[in-house]
């Protein structure tokens, strides 16, 4: 208050005898600083996030409307120190219930030019589309690519402390993620490695770490390409609810990741694989999940309409979770951050299960 | 053995780390704002329009997206810069006022300071939704000096696009004359 009206502040310790002088005085100082406020105050705070809608039809099944989600983010800033940045995820189940979930929570600490110190639970910085492209307002289509949905190929979230940043080198630019944290878990189905979960662990129940990080480099603005890599120790569970695990394996996580925009044309792909290794005193065979995809947009002739194709192929030894797509999209922008999406996926999986069934979807999202 | 596997990997880790800490304010400003905004925000989403929020949501969603996209400090505030000036402001008025004939710019360095970053350097759009100023059916040659200036001045949405272009594309200090300037430039260069 003082730094604001530094005449209040004096006003207050004079005697009564000279308050009505004062007064004036501090009435005068006032008007002469009121041109002056600051516009921005130490602690800045904000609301983002989006919330999307739709319909969907897989083949041979029930048609359903739905919530897709509502997800606010949360930002706060104080000075250019320190942002407290948090998304959370409400989402309906099949049933109707209300399920939530926090997708991140971390604070930032602002280093410096060049550095971020972030630690809590974040996205997994190995590739693209989980840490930037999966808001229902960015992602083109309105699916996720084949094996990058939570307990696929792509890692999710995790807990950990993570340094970010990037620095222009001549006329390119490089920017870093170089992460430590609790690290995935595995699950065992039917004695093999089933799935390895990267929701984020607030316990490290296997005692050990996993390390990782990408570099992503633009040789001019409208390229990136990304290499992303991660290693540890993760621990084997028999059940998701079990808090000892029955053995712990190496870890590992390699990406590639490039997008390319030119004109009216958006080019993305993206590579990933998670790998749990072998252990010769184990019965419990080795395991890896990879999936990749390829993604071209076209805003036709500049207008609101825009075309989507993208290929993509989730693959791991449990023949029933592999799955080839092509999916067909067109959208219409309402504006920059309204979108109606309509996406026709071709899948092709194991006979007779949900994965080889087309689908169509149709969805309405709003990035605020 | 496992403790010289620990030094291996935590050698380059330091090294790299003591890089970033030395470099830093080591690198003069990157570029403006206009420029930075259409290089950096459109490699994953459309581009937001700068009148979407104010000051303070932008302030906090720019340290949000310097987190997300690795801008430097400098190219945040930058683009900070740019989105909060984007609309008139008062303050920048009483600067005009103020500028001496000595201090205009050219039409093309106008141009290419605050227009090419989205309209491209040569006028055919650098970014989606930005429409061609070439050719016989751009909007240069379809409409009166006087509509144009207008729609530069005070911003403007083209119809089917999703984007309104910032009043004075950005800059709220350039002058009138100065308007007039690049709008000569744009039609001398891409109006044949």
């Amino acid at each position: 208050m003082g730094f604001l009206f530094p005449s209040l502040v004096i006003a207050t310790e004079q005697t009564p005898n000279t308050q009505n002088q004062n007064s004036v005085n501090w009435l005068t100082n006032i008007q002469s600083q009121a041109s002056w406020t600051p516009s921005v105050a130490d602690i800045a705070t904000n609301i983002t996030g989006y919330t999307f809608v739709g319909y969907d039809k897989t083949k041979k099944a029930n048609s359903n409307f739905m919530v897709g989600g509502f997800n606010p983010i949360f930002n706060m800033l104080y000075k250019d120190l320190i942002l407290a940045e948090a998304e959370v995820e409400f989402e309906l189940n099949e049933k109707g219930k209300t399920e939530v979930a926090l997708e991140y929570a971390t604070l930032d600490l602002f280093i410096n030019d060049y550095m971020i110190l972030m630690g809590g639970k974040f996205l997994s910085p190995l590739g693209q589309f989980v840490q930037s492209l999966h808001p229902a307002w960015i992602n083109k289509l309105a699916s996720n690519p084949v094996g990058f949905n939570n307990n696929q190929a792509a890692p999710q979230n995790d807990i950990g402390f993570e340094l970010r940043g990037g620095f222009p080198i001549c006329d390119t630019r490089l920017n870093y993620a170089a992460y430590i944290a609790n690290g995935p878990e595995a699950n065992i189905v039917n004695d093999l490695i089933d799935n390895i979960d990267s929701g984020g662990f607030n316990a490290d129940e296997d005692r050990h770490k996993v390390g990782g990080g990408r570099i992503g480099f633009l040789p001019i603005p409208s390229l990136e390409i990304g290499v992303s890599a991660a290693f540890g120790r993760l621990g084997l569970f028999n059940t998701p609810d079990d808090t000892q695990s029955i053995e712990t394996r190496r870890y590992s996580a390699f990406g590639s990741d490039l997008s390319y925009q030119w004109c009216d044309v958006n080019l993305r792909g993206e590579y990933i694989k998670q790998q749990v290794s072998r252990n010769a005193l184990s019965t419990i065979p080795s395991n890896k999940w990879q999936a990749w995809y390829m993604q071209i947009a076209y805003r036709i002739l500049s207008t609101k309409w825009e075309s989507v194709l993208r290929y993509g192929n989730y693959k791991t030894l449990q023949a029933e979770q592999r799955k080839r797509q092509t999916a067909l999209g067109i959208n219409y922008w309402f504006a920059s951050n309204v979108v109606a999406k309509g996406t026709y996926e071709f899948n092709h999986g194991q006979p007779n299960t949900r994965n080889n069934e087309n689908r169509i979807l149709l969805q309405l999202a709003y990035g605020f | 053995m496992k403790h010289r596997n620990r030094v291996k990997f935590l050698v380059p880790f330091l090294s790299f780390i003591l890089i970033i800490f030395s470099i830093n304010n080591a690198f003069s400003d990157a570029g403006n704002g206009a420029k930075l905004w259409a290089d950096n925000c459109a490699r994953c989403h459309n581009m937001r329009s700068p009148t979407e929020f104010n000051a303070t949501q932008w302030k906090a969603i720019m340290a949000h997206m310097r987190a997300r996209s690795g801008l430097t400090a400098v190219e945040t505030e930058n683009i900070y810069e740019f989105l909060i000036n984007s609309p008139p402001a008062t303050i920048s008025k009483v600067q005009n006022e103020n500028k001496k004939g000595d201090e205009r710019l050219s039409g093309k360095t106008i141009y290419q300071q605050n227009c090419a970053a989205c309209h491209g350097v040569d006028g055919k759009g650098a970014i989606t939704g930005v429409f061609d100023l070439t050719g016989k059916n751009s909007a240069l040659l379809k409409n009166s000096d006087a509509v144009l200036l207008k729609r530069i001045e005070e911003g403007f949405r083209s119809p089917g696009s999703t984007m309104a272009m910032p009043p004075k594309g950005g800059n709220s200090n350039l002058t009138h004359d100065e308007l007039k300037a690049v709008l000569k430039y744009m039609k001398q260069t891409f109006s044949h």
